[in-house]
Order: structure tokens, then sequence, then C-alpha cells
């Protein structure tokens, strides 16, 4: 019994200070949110609403702790003789009550008055807390789906309803490719040493909204085997951002001349593809031979 | 229901406050014999207003959708 007792009042002291501690955090909290203004969330007004009731029971633990420790002491099951004490009344010898408030002091020492006065702060704190309005000074009032600080004598004005925004339809631009080659056709002319060469394509991306990859084949083949192409392009792929234009040359090579038949003509082809498409964009170079008089 | 049970967490914490601040006064003035009878008091009100606490606070952390 008598290490139960000792463990209660551990208990107690251990209480007294926890509660001390929490309202000490809540006060801190109070003047985070109403004095400077920290927004409160979620935890912090649980926090605040639920710790003073929390310090208010530990409070109140520790007020019975330290009063059955002081009844202990009262009913002779500590070292105080209560019985000497009744002896010395109805022989009207006050004097031997002397040693009650040392004793006391000497078992509980002041857990008595640490209980006492962080009871009050509890009840103070919980009352401010918990009270409706316009009695609330403390903590946080829910108001919608937030919480706003409690001020002591002012009114919470519900804020109206935040309306449900209805999800409008944004439609999702889709992609436009819209490209072109210039010129598609043209001439060169053997009798004239194929000039202007090389001649200017112009790739022209102005009407997509995307960029666009390209790339460039030329469609006939000329030379003695037959592997050269009949133009040689200034690059054969690029990319052009949407809305911007590219230009390349085509170089015709003389040789071009050895397959277009005299008096005749011949068009050659540069094929331009897009990446992702099937769509070829020609251009096509008509090509004069020479002209022989016979 | 929650400003009833404030006012009797409330009222029952006063009242051991008070009781408590008799109580000290009585054993300081050295009057064990009504101190015991006060003493008694004091801790049913001490308890009960413990009770009544936590019954705040299972109220309280029912408003944050808090339960068991």
């Amino acid at each position: 019994m008598d290490a139960l007792a000792a463990l209660l009042g551990r208990v107690g002291v251990v209480a007294s200070l926890l509660t001390a501690l929490l309202l000490s955090a809540v006060l801190a909290a109070n003047v985070a949110v109403l004095g400077l203004g920290y927004p409160p969330d979620t935890t912090l007004a649980l926090f605040l609403q639920a710790a003073p009731v929390i310090c208010l029971f530990l409070g109140n633990l520790a007020t019975l702790i330290a009063f059955y420790g002081t009844y202990r002491i009262l009913r002779r099951k500590d070292e105080y003789n209560v019985r000497d004490d009744l002896k010395g009344h109805a022989a009207d010898l006050p004097g031997r009550t002397q040693g009650l408030p040392a004793q006391l002091a000497r078992q509980l020492g002041c857990t008595g008055m640490l209980s006492a006065t962080t009871l009050a702060a509890s009840l103070v704190v919980t009352g401010l807390t918990l009270a409706p309005q316009p009695f609330r000074g403390l903590g946080v009032i829910a108001v919608g789906a937030g919480y706003q600080p409690a001020r002591l004598g002012s009114t919470v004005l519900p804020t109206a309803p935040t309306p449900t925004p209805t999800p409008s339809r944004t439609p999702t631009p889709i992609p436009v490719v819209k490209f072109a080659v210039a010129p598609t056709q043209y001439t060169q002319d053997c009798n004239t040493r194929l000039q202007p060469n090389p001649q200017t394509i112009t790739l022209d991306n102005t009407g997509s909204t995307r960029d666009v990859a390209w790339s460039v084949t030329m469609r006939e083949s000329v030379g003695v085997s037959a592997q050269a192409p009949w133009a040689k392009p200034s690059q054969t792929q690029g990319v052009i951002s949407a809305g911007q234009t590219a230009q390349i040359t085509l170089t015709t090579g003389e040789v071009d001349c050895l397959v277009v038949p005299n008096n005749g003509t011949r068009d050659f082809h540069a094929d331009f593809t897009l990446a992702g498409s099937r769509t070829v964009y020609t251009v096509t170079d008509t090509i004069t031979g020479q002209t022989i008089i016979t | 229901m929650d400003t009833v049970l404030l006012t009797a967490v409330l009222v029952c914490g006063l009242l051991t406050f008070v009781f408590i601040l008799n109580t000290m006064r009585k054993l300081y003035m050295r009057a064990p014999r009504t101190s015991v009878r006060t003493l008694l008091i004091t801790t049913l009100l001490s308890a009960l207003t413990a009770l009544l606490s936590l019954w705040q606070l299972v109220d309280v952390l029912g408003q944050f959708k808090i339960s068991w």
C-alpha cells in the first residue's frame, strides 16, 4: 500500500508538471494564432481546443493524488499522528498540532500548491477556450470548413457558403499542322548551265500550332551507277517550330543534263515528308535538255 | 448540451478549487478534525471534475470527428 502511495505521489508530480507544460504550450499557441495571426489548421485547432481539457483532467488528477497524500498523513497512515492532535485539542493544547504544516511540507513538498495552481489555470483556460460566443477568448471557432481565431466579445459571422465551382469544359486544343513548301515547281535549263543554281526552297510552318520534324529525299538518281541523287539539299532533315519558316537549298548537278533528252525536258522531284505523317510535299524541278539543231 | 456540460465542468472545478483553498487554510490553521471532512469533499469534487473533464474531452474530440 505504501508502495502504491509512493507511486501515486510520483504520478501526481508528473501530472502537475505535464499540466504546466501543456498549459504553457496552449498559451504559446494562442499567442501565435491570436496575436501573431498564424493561420490555424485542423491539427492546431484540435490542440488548441482539446489540450485545455486534458490539462483540466490532469490538474484534477494531481489534486486528487495530493489530497490523498494529505489524507494519509492526517489518518496516521504516514508519519503524522492525528490522534495526538485530537488529544491535544481535547486537552486544549493546540501546541501539539504545531508539527502538521511542517510535516505536510516535508511529505508533499509543493505538490499541493502546484496542483491547485495548475487546476485553477486549467479552469480559466478551458472556460475561455470552450465557452460559447461572445465569451470565447481563446482557441478557435469552426467556420465553414476552416477555423478562425476566437476573440472575446466578438460574434462570428458565418461565412457565406462558397459556391461549388462547376467544372467548365475547357476544350483541349487540337494540334493543327498546316505545312507547305514553296515553290512547288521551278525550271532549270541545261543551255544556261542550270542557272539559277542552287535553288532556294522555303518550308512554311506558320499555319501550324505545333513543331514539325521534316526530312527530304531525292526521288531520282543520276550518275554512272545511278546512285547519286539528282540534287544535293543543304540539309536532309530538321525541325521547324510552330509559326516559323525555314529555308534550304537544292543544288542541281550538271550531270543531270546527261540524263535529260536533248530538245526535251525531264522532271526531277524532291519529296518532303513530316514525322508522323504520310503526306508528301513534292518540289518538281523541270530541266530542259540541250538544244540540238539538226 | 455542450454548454450544460461545460458549465458543469467549470462549476465543479471552481468548487474543487474553493474547497482546496478551504482545506489548505484549515490544515495550516491546525484544525485537523475539520480538515478530514473537507478533505474528503475536496477529493470527491476533484474526482467528479476529473470525470466531467474526461467527458468534455470526448465531446471536443467528437467535434473533430475523432472517436473510438
